[in-house]
């Protein structure tokens, strides 16, 4: 690949976008950078659990892809498991993001029942 | 060896670019929509692409559990919790003194997509070396033997290994999903004691 | 895989069978005869102590007194701590967080047993999440890949976040749960998307050390990883600049919650620390690029937590500043040269091991004094309600008294041989500086620490004495863990001498 001192940004970034892998990390990254940003800037609990759900996607975008990546690498790997790892791991955080996202819409209905509020501007009993 | 090397037909890859717009898209709409039953919408969308993008990285499998598990049962739970907690359909804008979370969340966004990009920039490279190097330290650590190796077949299907080589964490994945169902029932339950 | 070597989680699953026993017993007894539930889950833990202890004589007799204490450092020619294929380790190091796991559901168990009247939750589905939680906070002490270490840290985090709101009706419960979810799985999506980029570069879900060329482009793949883990790592043990949740999380938590968080996640997270940061990045030409973090997070962390816990009239948030400060003592244990050797390291990590402990056993017996003194179903954590304490019940006051110094690190205590541990391994490692600003802070952190023992033992004029519940096993818990401090400060070799 050519290097940015030589391509220019615009031709680099076309370069880069060219193979798949590229493409399919980077989608990750903008879902993952959304989903902090969400997690950061917004005040609704229930928006901030949505978007830890999509930076959970991300990651399992990444795994596949770096999976993906792996078995493109075909004879040249001397390790069979490596492949199919990272689906794995894909297939693991689906069940820790079901379980996250169970437990934390209980916790928020809870609270909302208490207080009738899920705005974070409210949620300040505490001080120091 | 590139890292990955693909041949799509061009109505392949007019679609594959079609799907990732959308999903950055939907899931950019996510996180500015105003109302929160249109976030959870948009995140059904992106949830879909997602699992359009497995597809096409020969992940079927994983395809159809992100389709079952996501856009059929969190979809479904986010839009419990949103009528549950129903007079707060207003997503609760950015007010004026929140200039310091949003520019921490922009900056931190853009740090990690940048990053993201840089780094993937620099994969170009064969993989193998270094992972032999991995693999052998990983055998070392777990005691495989090169004869252990040649018994096994080279390529397994995803269900072989979930049900072999990751039975174990197959297994302590139960007691997470038990604790979430335990402590899900408790919390939200009406009537506690007796 | 070899299933034979399952019986070397014995203790884990003694505790899961304990924590579904619990919630059984709760449907199916009568209430008057819901007594036995602590008594069973108190069973459970203890019987996990003793199957821990039994796997740890057999294994060393086994081995000949070589069981490795940390699963990096053993020797290739050695036994391979590594179980089932390589998903867990068991090695001295994992044993002993594990033991403080227990320790800290123990007394989680006790502080809920003593008050019927304020949590929401049946008692039955309460121990069984504390159990629940132990049981993950165990797994992660032996975890030695990505996979079971994500799914162990999960375990514990989920039980924690519905314990931290159990109590319903308390609306500070309820705002300590929501910060702890929504911060907690910011931090833990962060963790994996480190891993996956580790993954990537590797091809590997093992924590073996990651080996790189110099040139190798992807370098940049497990930088970014390292970095995006560290941030989730640190998280997660409370160190600066990702504190923030700490202190509304404890304070807000019920009492023997914040005891079950301020030590057993504690000591889980710091096993995760030192299984990724000494092993999978413990090469030493990553260890000369991460000991600047890690020292710059334990100065400003000891320097910032000891700073604002001078100004807190709020024991239970007193003692979550002092838990941050904590965390930057034990984060200088971590601080191991490039080209030192695995002697070098094995003692940072004793240390560690040693600190948790003490650590441990003189903050679980803090929260225990602080989930006595309550009234009306409401705990009583100001500074004014300890005014006093000393007269109305001095056997506790002396307790309470003794935790406070040895966290300050006062001679005769356990406090002051673990941060004497660390300091010493951090000097030896020639890290000077962070030891010497690690002496200074813990000298001013004296003056809030003697703040409540001035106030149990000479109250102020004209102020309203202090109240205190009783309950036997809670009183029993706090004076074993007293007898502890001192005793691992007079002879530390009690548990240092294993080696």
């Amino acid at each position: 690949m050519v290097p940015l001192a030589e391509a220019g940004v615009f031709g680099w970034l076309l370069g880069l976008f060219s193979f798949k892998l590229v493409s399919c990390l980077a989608l990750a990254g903008a879902i993952f950078a959304i989903g902090a940003w969400g997690v950061l800037a917004r005040r609704n609990v229930l928006v901030m659990l949505i978007s830890v759900e999509l930076m959970l996607n991300a990651v399992m975008l990444t795994f596949v892809s770096f999976s993906r990546a792996l078995v493109n690498m075909g004879p040249q790997l001397s390790n069979p498991y490596a492949a199919e790892g990272g689906q794995i791991f894909a297939l693991f955080i689906i069940a820790i993001a079901a379980a996250e996202a169970a437990v934390g819409l209980a916790i928020v209905i809870s609270y909302f029942r208490n207080r009738q509020t899920v705005d974070t501007r409210e949620i300040r009993a505490m001080k120091n | 060896m590139e890292y990955s090397v693909q041949i799509m037909s061009p109505a392949a890859h007019i679609l594959f670019w079609f799907v990732m717009v959308m999903t950055v898209a939907s899931a950019a709409l996510v996180v500015v929509a105003k109302k929160i039953l249109h976030a959870a919408f948009a995140l059904s969308i992106c949830f879909l692409g997602v699992s359009g993008i497995y597809v096409f990285l020969h992940a079927d499998f994983l395809a159809a559990v992100q389709l079952i598990v996501y856009v059929g049962g969190i979809i479904v739970l986010i839009m419990f919790a949103i009528m549950f907690s129903s007079h707060t359909q207003e997503a609760g804008g950015e007010g004026g003194r929140h200039y310091l979370a949003l520019g921490a969340g922009a900056a931190t966004a853009l740090i990690v997509f940048t990053s993201v990009l840089m780094m993937v920039g620099k994969l170009n490279q064969p993989l193998a070396e270094q992972n032999n190097r991995a693999y052998e330290a990983y055998q070392h650590t777990v005691g495989i033997t090169a004869a252990d190796l040649a018994a096994e077949p080279q390529r397994l299907g995803l269900g072989h290994m979930l049900m072999g080589e990751y039975l174990l964490p197959f297994e302590v994945a139960s007691i997470l999903v038990l604790a979430a169902l335990l402590g899900a029932v408790v919390i939200v339950r009406k009537e506690t004691k007796g | 895989m070899n299933w034979s070597q399952l019986v070397e989680l014995l203790p884990v699953g003694v505790v899961l069978a304990a924590a579904l026993v619990v919630v059984f017993l709760q449907l199916v007894l009568p209430a008057k005869e819901r007594y036995v539930l602590p008594m069973a889950a108190m069973a459970g833990c203890l019987l996990g102590l003793g199957a821990l202890a039994q796997n740890y004589l057999s294994l060393n007799q086994f081995l000949k007194g070589g069981l490795p204490w940390f699963a990096a450092l053993a020797q290739p020619s050695g036994h391979s701590p590594a179980i089932l294929n390589g998903a867990f380790v068991i090695d001295g190091f994992g044993i002993s967080i594990a033991a403080v796991a227990l320790i800290a559901g123990a007394l989680s168990v006790l502080c809920a047993s003593h008050n019927d009247d304020d949590s929401a939750l049946g008692k039955g589905e309460y121990y069984g999440l504390v159990l629940l939680a132990v049981a993950g906070m165990m797994l992660l002490g032996f975890s030695h890949d990505f996979l079971t270490l994500l799914i162990s840290l999960e375990i514990m985090s989920v039980s924690t976040y519905i314990l931290a709101g159990s109590e319903r009706e308390n609306v500070r419960s309820g705002e300590s749960a929501m910060k702890y979810l929504v911060l907690g799985a910011f931090s833990s999506a962060f963790l994996m998307l480190g891993m996956a980029f580790v993954f990537g570069a590797t091809g590997s879900l093992s924590l073996s050390p990651v080996f790189l060329l110099p040139n190798d482009p992807r370098n940049y793949l497990v930088m970014g990883g390292f970095g995006l883990i560290l941030v989730g790592m640190l998280f997660k043990v409370g160190a600066v600049p990702f504190h923030f949740w700490v202190p509304d999380v404890y304070q807000g938590a019920p009492t023997g919650v914040t005891g079950l968080m301020a030590v057993g996640v504690k000591a889980a997270g710091f096993a995760m620390v030192a299984r990724i940061l000494l092993e999978t990045f413990g090469a030493p030409v990553f260890r000369f690029q991460w000991t600047g973090l890690i020292a710059a997070a334990a100065v400003v962390t000891m320097a910032l937590g000891n700073f604002i816990a001078l100004r807190q009239s709020s024991v239970k948030r007193l003692l979550a500043y002092s838990g941050i400060a904590h965390t930057g003592y034990l984060l200088l244990a971590f601080l191991v040269q490039k080209n030192a050797n695995a002697a070098m390291v094995e003692e940072s990590l004793r240390a560690v091991s040693f600190y948790l402990v003490a650590y441990g056993l003189m903050t679980l017996g803090a929260f225990g004094v602080v989930s006595l003194t309550r009234e009306d179903g409401r705990t009583l954590e100001n500074l004014e309600d300890y005014n006093g304490l000393a007269k109305e019940h001095p056997a506790l006051a002396l307790c309470m008294a003794a935790f406070m110094l040895s966290l300050a690190g006062l001679p005769p205590f356990s406090g002051f041989f673990a941060k004497f541990m660390v300091f010493r391994s951090a000097i030896d490692n020639g890290f000077v500086l962070p030891a010497v600003l690690g002496i200074l802070t813990s000298v001013a952190s004296l003056y809030y620490y003697l703040r409540v023992v001035l106030r149990m033992y000479m109250p102020e004029e004209g102020s309203v004495a202090a109240r205190c519940q009783y309950a036997w096993t809670s009183n029993l818990l706090i004076y074993a863990s007293g007898l502890g401090s001192v005793l691992l400060g007079v002879a530390p070799h009690l548990m240092m001498g294993m080696k």
